[in-house]
């Protein structure tokens, strides 16, 4: 068992870390490409859930992002919060009602179904999804548009960091975690326009494949279990597969809240696991059409989702967890120091010490271990619903598609 | 199918989800086998994830158990190709080899012993032999010139006498010859005669002086003969030798002898002092090899005793005699099984049962009561029931 996985391990770290970084230089053309004229209508979509003043705070910030005013939308979508959001945000949007729209739901129904209403009710040629506690920096719109320089270009995600670098020694380590994510572990989808995850924190699509793909994404779900969880992943890779290039660009960021508990960083990764699981369980009868180096890194991680695990958990049962955990160690502490040389050019608070990441030498490995098994058992799982939906109206088995689009936007996710 | 087509039979809670309408007499048979694999799914995942807790659990607990636990044993079962055995054998098999070329070592040496012990007893017998005979050879020679020194003192005497009977012969005789010469009545020719028959006697006294002289000769290198002979045998100092040529040529027979017999002997003693050398390193093997074969693992396979191993933190809890007892689910139900019987000496370290290292520790020699079995779990434990149970 341990040659295929030392093999497995060595493929996704050449992908990662070297075959990404010699395609970042020979392409570098690509990864630069931009059409700066690009201007269209752009429309941020916000669903909120008991944002309580931050709302306001964050409706404010996005109408002092530089684009052109009349042609940036913003539209939240309340879902039935139970505090004084929906006060915040219509106080908000009376100060600018050209531009500010603020919707409510009938009910509680969630994230998708509330971005969902909201594409349907605007005719923006780009629509920006935007998590409601992210902070997005200035630049963001003008950024990801312009990399929409062909049709075929469906998708441009931003870069995301962690907005509470300092709330504990997870924070600190996920600063780090998030850094390296985006400098180096997409390369080479971006390389070949084909990044498999784009964040629900910050990303552009254009609405016309939104529309086109709402059936897919009404109807998803795995043998008739609606599955709700991973779906910026899921639409990612639904407009790869219809055909459509995604891209990733670094120069439009954000910042999100990193979980900074335990019980909290265990959930997200839990989600995160299954996500990952679904995804290639659906991705890989399709993962010919990528292209082959793609699809090699592609299938490489997903297998290495399941065996990476199945080692630690082998190094438990043999006794020698501390001989794999002082080898994460070392390849830890190089990257830490990797991050270092690059964490220089960020503001100070926005940097974290690079020996945080050196709890990842334990982190990952349990995490692991205790969130993909769980992961692999609890698949149909509807538990995850952001903003305090439950899910429980939805029903068991999702029959074919004839009322009205009800999901669309994934949620935030940054695939490691 | 079959539950919506009959409305005698009650529909299942999930068959009012799944349907799309649900008093429709039938649904896609995709979404009942979608229904069945999800149920499968989720029954296998619930039983796989509380096999997961419980294992865990387990695992933990055992953990912490014998983390504080210091009475436990591990019995050791021993198979032919136990990788301790096999090397344990092939421990033995190279001291036996190394031993046996030690005596193939010793039954050359013994060879190269009796050898010079023969060639050490022939040297002396020859230097015995030789002395003896140049002892004889003496004494004959030496009997040799007493009889010439005899001979001589009575040729002595008889020169003697015959001198002074020829000198007066030849007083007379001349006296004789000379008065008749002058008196005439003889012829020149008869005087000359006369005077030469005179002179032939006197020759005849020089004869006999020679042959004393002879005699006399003759008896000093008798006794220079034995001499040498004599200390051929005796001495080896050079400036001592004797200054004979056939007692040289005897000595350098004799002292080559005893050359060969010097070195013979050291031939010898060094033959018995690499014997005696190898023969406390056959004994060191010797012992080496009972200790080997005596080895609790060795007996222990031969089905003679069973073994069980102890690390030195729980050998505080280990008497001869301590009773051992057997548990079920790892240390819960347990039974006395048996007993200690001795602690054997020598190091061993072994794989633990526990964790996954090795530990060093001592093999216990085991009694068990139930035939043997006991001796096939993972661990004994000692004096009392881990848990009380």
């Amino acid at each position: 068992m341990e040659f295929p996985l030392y093999l497995l391990v060595l493929m996704v770290w050449a992908n990662r870390w070297f075959v990404g970084l010699y395609l970042k230089v020979v392409r570098r053309r690509r990864f630069h490409a931009a059409d700066k004229d690009f201007e269209p209508t752009v429309a941020i979509v916000t669903p909120m859930f008991n944002e309580g003043r931050g709302i306001f705070d964050s409706i404010n910030s996005m109408l002092a992002l530089d684009y052109p005013a009349h042609k940036l939308s913003i539209i939240i979508v309340d879902d039935r919060s139970t505090d004084d959001s929906y006060a915040w945000a219509r106080r908000a949007a009376d100060q600018n009602p050209q531009r500010v729209t603020v919707e409510r739901n009938a009910v509680n129904m969630g994230k998708r179904k509330s971005i969902s209403n909201a594409v349907r009710s605007t005719d923006a040629e780009i629509i920006v999804s935007v998590d409601s506690d992210v902070v997005v920096d200035r630049n963001a719109i003008r950024a990801l548009v312009r990399r929409f320089i062909s049709p075929r270009i469906a998708a441009v995600g931003g870069r995301v960091f962690v907005s509470n670098p300092n709330d504990s020694w997870l924070t600190r380590m996920q600063v780090i975690k998030y850094f390296l994510g985006y400098e180096y572990l997409k390369s080479i989808e971006r390389a070949f326009h084909s990044v498999m995850c784009l964040s629900g924190c910050l990303t552009a699509y254009r609405r016309t494949v939104l529309l086109e793909l709402e059936p897919i994404l009404k109807n998803r779900n795995l043998l008739g279990v609606p599955i709700k969880y991973g779906e910026d992943r899921f639409l990612t890779r639904q407009i790869v597969k219809a055909g459509y290039e995604t891209y990733c660009t670094m120069d439009a960021f954000c910042w999100t809240t990193a979980p900074s508990t335990y019980g909290k960083y265990f959930s997200q990764q839990l989600r995160w696991r299954r996500s990952n699981l679904v995804d290639i369980i659906g991705g890989v009868t399709h993962a010919a059409r990528l292209h082959p180096v793609v699809a090699l890194h592609y299938l490489c991680s997903g297998a290495l989702l399941v065996a990476y695990p199945l080692a630690v958990i082998q190094k438990l049962i043999d006794g020698t967890f501390w001989e794999l955990a002082g080898f994460h160690l070392l390849v830890l502490a190089v990257l830490g120091a990797i991050y270092a040389l690059h964490a220089r050019r960020l503001p100070h608070d926005m940097r974290v010490h690079p020996l945080w990441f050196l709890a990842m030498a334990v982190v990952m490995p349990m995490t692991y271990i205790v969130c993909t098994t769980l992961a692999m058992f609890t698949l149909d799982s509807s538990s995850w619903e952001t903003r305090g939906h439950t899910g429980a109206a939805e029903p068991a088995v999702v029959a074919p598609a004839t009322a009205a689009p009800t999901e669309l936007v994934p949620a935030a996710e940054v695939g490691m | 199918m079959s539950v919506a087509a009959n409305p005698d039979v009650p529909r299942p809670a999930w068959a009012e989800k799944i349907d799309l309408a649900p008093n429709s007499p039938r649904r896609p048979l995709t979404l009942v086998l979608n229904k069945f694999i999800v149920t499968l799914y989720r029954t296998v995942g619930f039983v796989v994830l509380t096999l997961i807790l419980l294992g865990l659990v387990s695992f933990l607990f055992t953990k912490v158990f014998f983390l504080f636990n210091r009475s436990w044993i591990a019995p050791t079962l021993v198979s032919p190709t136990d990788e301790r055995v096999v090397r344990l054998n092939a421990e033995i098999v190279q001291q036996s080899a190394l031993r046996d070329k030690l005596l193939g070592e010793r039954a050359v040496l013994e060879v190269s012993l009796r050898d010079a012990e023969r060639r050490e007893a022939t040297g002396m017998t020859l230097q015995e032999s030789l002395t003896r005979a140049a002892r004889a050879e003496a004494n004959a020679r030496s009997s040799e010139r007493q009889r010439l020194q005899r001979l001589s003192s009575e040729l002595d005497e008889v020169r003697s006498q015959v001198a002074e009977a020829t000198r007066q012969f030849a007083d007379v005789s001349r006296e004789s010859l000379d008065e008749q010469y002058q008196s005439g009545l003889t012829t020149r020719d008869k005087y000359a005669a006369g005077n030469l028959q005179l002179g032939q006697l006197a020759q005849t006294n020089l004869t006999l002086a020679e042959k004393d002289s002879e005699l006399t000769a003759r008896g000093e290198q008798m006794k220079r003969d034995a001499d040498a002979l004599v200390s051929a045998t005796r001495t080896l100092d050079p400036a001592r030798a004797p200054l004979n040529v056939d007692s040289l040529r005897l000595r350098q027979d004799f002292m080559r002898g005893a050359l060969d017999v010097a070195k013979a002997q050291d031939e010898r003693k060094a033959c018995t002092d690499v014997q005696t050398s190898l023969d406390r390193s056959v004994a060191r093997y010797d012992e080496l090899l009972k200790v080997l074969s005596e080895s609790p693992l060795l007996k222990a396979l031969s089905g003679k005793i069973t073994i069980a191993f102890v690390p030195y933190q729980n050998l505080t809890n280990v008497h001869t005699g301590s009773t051992v007892f057997a548990c079920r689910l790892g240390m819960f139900v347990c039974r006395k099984v048996g007993q200690i019987n001795q602690v054997l000496s020598g190091e061993v370290s072994v794989h633990s049962p526990i964790e996954s290292k090795n530990e060093r520790g001592l093999m216990l020699e085991l009694s068990l009561e139930d035939g043997g079995h006991a001796a096939q779990d993972q661990v004994l434990f000692l004096n009392h029931a881990p848990l009380l149970l």
